[in-house]
């Protein structure tokens, strides 16, 4: 009967796969690509267990267990204890990704919530294609603008102004570590506000009329009416996209960091990206992709948890799987 | 409207709009000083205060009228002391005759001239705290920054690599990603789910640098410009709203063209391809900003400047305030024409500008693309 069964199965599969063999030679292509491209780095991560040397390569290179890991947190850079208090590449990067993702979460839900309660629609559209410019532009051109903006010699655009009203020394924007930090998530938050809002208005425009008209009926105002019907219809968006975010927990932004910071606030403001290119610059393969690999492997564990918690809080409804 | 606003909400409504266009103007200062630094001469652009587009303007620190008063007193006095000098220059040159004359005369026919009084040395008052400058308009207008830019060989090599990688690259990508989406979007594909999956794992989990910087070696991609397209040509996500919106169109396109006698290639060039114009749009425009953005791969896998892009070039001049664009771009001795400042703007509006011109134009479709990306799948 099994055999049957699995014969059955088997012919099946074969009159599958014969019907649809133009499907399957068209799907040949992304197949070989993503193979390539994505799953054979992915094994290439046993570097993070092996003594890497270029002239060896990946598979002569020999074995050296965790290795690379024990250098890596043992290390006086990516973690290290003061006084019971750590600091180091690791450190930076958590605290710059949870200041994104808290002040940075908001800024597009207030800024789309606004948005949604201007009338005149020119007004709105043209606000809109305003603050969502700076998301096409490279960290490059927006390193370099802001390189500017923030100069601290006395005449730089905001010094200048700073200096003629308070009278104080030139502010360093960019060369002292917590001020650095101040200015990245700042103009992270200028970047991205106007692109995440349009994610939002795009799920403010589906909640059905009918809602404000017999909120209205039965005399609510406006802020109630936020509060009771625009918010929890938002919500399903925003579970999604920060289910999504912190999958990034450990991206404290890469392109931006490196586009703006200087050696002198490296303490502060060195993420694990950043250190990643430095040590392979140093070709240091080993401790380079050992770090990697400890920031993909927190990044999917945190998508996978954040998604469940999601799932078991709202009884299975939300979640991105 | 059928109801009436009340007190609070009409407040609520000024408010918002007054907040709301503080935004936007917050949004669009970075572009404005940018362009103002890019036409403005060496003593503008090195003097302090917000630069704005079109017309020199002063104001003092708002709300003092002291400040005010001084100001007008200083360009009183700047005035004044503008004419002393000029009265200052007529005397000295009287003087200087009548020297002349009186050496020959001698003192019995005329008296001895008297030597000018030098007028007092003006120090312009709102150069001294307590003023705020704001640029309307660089005093002089000096294109002389964008000169230096195109004369700058990098420009050129770095324009035509990155015009290369958005054009060839973007079309490749639409391709590549409609053939991948097809299958998926077939109800009849074998392992559909898995296949699905497949693409999926990559957006969750990755080899990171090192290794794909191995492999990249290993496939002769270093160093060499197909480097820019190859590895770029798929993405999940792509495939994932493409196959989606394939996936809308309704089964009796496909099934009545099958009846006709059309392969799956007919089916997917001339039936699924022209129905998705929206999407492929979409995914177009998003191809071609990253293709023109990207710097990571030109400053990891490029060794070679004749193959690098316009980012990178950028990069070396605007971050790493690298000079050699202004050496080697010497074309005017006159430095008061330009400063390394305006020339890092010229260079920064040059790069920008093809985004900023089709930008509005095309802006619906990136909404659309968010819209049919960020929250599904």
């Amino acid at each position: 009967m099994t055999t049957d069964v699995a014969t059955v199965k088997k012919s099946a599969l074969a009159e599958s796969i014969r019907k649809n063999r133009t499907l399957i030679f068209m799907s040949l292509p992304f197949i070989f690509f993503f193979i390539l491209f994505h799953y054979i780095p992915m094994y290439g991560i046993i570097i993070a267990f092996k003594q890497f040397s270029l002239k060896l390569g990946i598979l002569d290179s020999p074995w050296c267990g965790w290795d690379n890991f024990s250098r890596l947190f043992g290390g006086v850079d990516f973690l290290k204890w003061q006084n019971g208090i750590p600091s180091g590449v690791l450190v930076n990067t958590l605290w710059i990704s949870i200041l994104r993702l808290t002040l940075g979460f908001f800024a597009p839900i207030v800024l789309a919530l606004l948005l949604n309660e201007i009338r005149i629609s020119w007004f709105k559209r043209s606000i809109q294609t305003l603050t969502y410019l700076p998301f096409f532009l490279s960290w490059v051109i927006l390193g370099g603008i802001f390189l500017m903006v923030f100069s601290e010699s006395p005449n730089g655009p905001l010094n200048s102004i700073i200096i003629s009203l308070t009278h104080w020394a030139p502010v360093k924007f960019l060369t002292n570590g917590d001020l650095f930090i101040t200015t990245i998530i700042t103009t992270g938050i200028w970047h991205g506000a106007g692109y995440g809002a349009v994610i939002y208005l795009a799920a403010l425009s589906g909640i059905d009329p009918t809602l404000y008209e017999a909120a209205m009926v039965d005399g609510a105002s406006r802020w109630k009416q936020v509060v009771h019907i625009t918010l929890p219809c938002l919500a399903p968006t925003i579970i999604t996209l920060l289910i999504l975010s912190a999958g990034g927990i450990l991206n404290a932004g890469f392109d931006q960091i490196y586009n703006m910071y200087n050696p002198m606030v490296i303490d502060k403001a060195e993420i694990i990206d950043t250190y990643v290119l430095k040590r392979m610059m140093a070709l240091d393969f080993g401790l380079a992709t050992a770090a990697g690999l400890f920031k993909a492997v927190v990044g999917m564990a945190m998508i996978v948890l954040v998604n469940s918690i999601a799932k078991k809080m709202t009884d299975g409804e939300q979640g991105v799987w | 409207m059928s109801y009436k606003l009340s007190f609070g909400e009409k407040f609520f409504n000024v408010f918002n709009v007054v907040m709301l266009a503080f935004v936007a103007i917050l949004a669009l200062y970075p572009f404005m000083y940018t362009l103002s630094m890019s036409i403005s001469s060496q003593a503008e652009a090195s003097s302090g205060g917000l630069h704005f587009l079109p017309r020199v303007m002063q104001i003092t620190k708002i709300g003092s009228k002291e400040d005010i008063k001084d100001n007008d007193i200083h360009k009183k006095t700047t005035e004044d002391y503008q004419k002393s000098l000029l009265l200052y220059a007529k005397l000295q040159e009287k003087y200087q005759k009548d020297t002349a004359e009186f050496a020959i005369k001698g003192p019995n026919e005329m008296s001895k001239p008297q030597a000018p009084e030098m007028p007092k040395e003006h120090h312009p008052k709102h150069l001294v705290m307590g003023s705020t400058r704001i640029h309307y308009h660089p005093e002089v207008i000096s294109f002389m920054s964008y000169v230096m830019v195109f004369k700058n060989p990098n420009m050129l090599i770095g324009y035509t690599n990155t015009l290369f990688r958005t054009v060839v690259g973007t079309i490749l990508v639409l391709l590549m990603t409609c053939i991948a989406a097809y299958p998926l979007s077939r109800k009849s594909m074998p392992f559909r789910k898995q296949l699905v999956f497949f693409l999926l794992f990559t957006m969750l989990f990755g080899g990171g640098l090192i290794p794909t910087f191995l492999l990249i070696k290993a496939l002769g991609l270093y160093n060499n410009i197909w480097v820019y397209i190859i590895p770029g040509l798929l993405g999940a996500f792509n495939i994932i709203i493409v196959k989606n919106f394939f996936q809308s169109i309704p089964d009796s396109y496909a099934e009545s063209a099958q009846l006709d006698g059309a392969s799956d290639w007919t089916i997917l060039f001339r039936i699924y391809m022209p129905l998705s114009k929206p999407v492929l749009a979409t995914v177009a425009l998003w191809t071609a900003v990253g293709h023109w953005n990207s710097w990571f791969d030109a400053m990891i896998f490029i060794n070679d400047n004749t193959k690098q892009v316009l980012q990178t070039f950028l990069q070396r001049i605007v971050i790493e305030g690298s000079t050699d664009l202004i050496e080697k771009g010497m074309v005017n001795p006159d430095l008061t024409q330009y400063t390394s400042d305006t020339v890092k703007a010229a260079t920064v509006i040059v790069t920008i500008l093809p985004i900023l011109l089709v930008y509005p134009f095309v802006q619906k479709y990136f909404v659309k693309g968010i819209m049919l990306g960020g929250i599904k799948e």
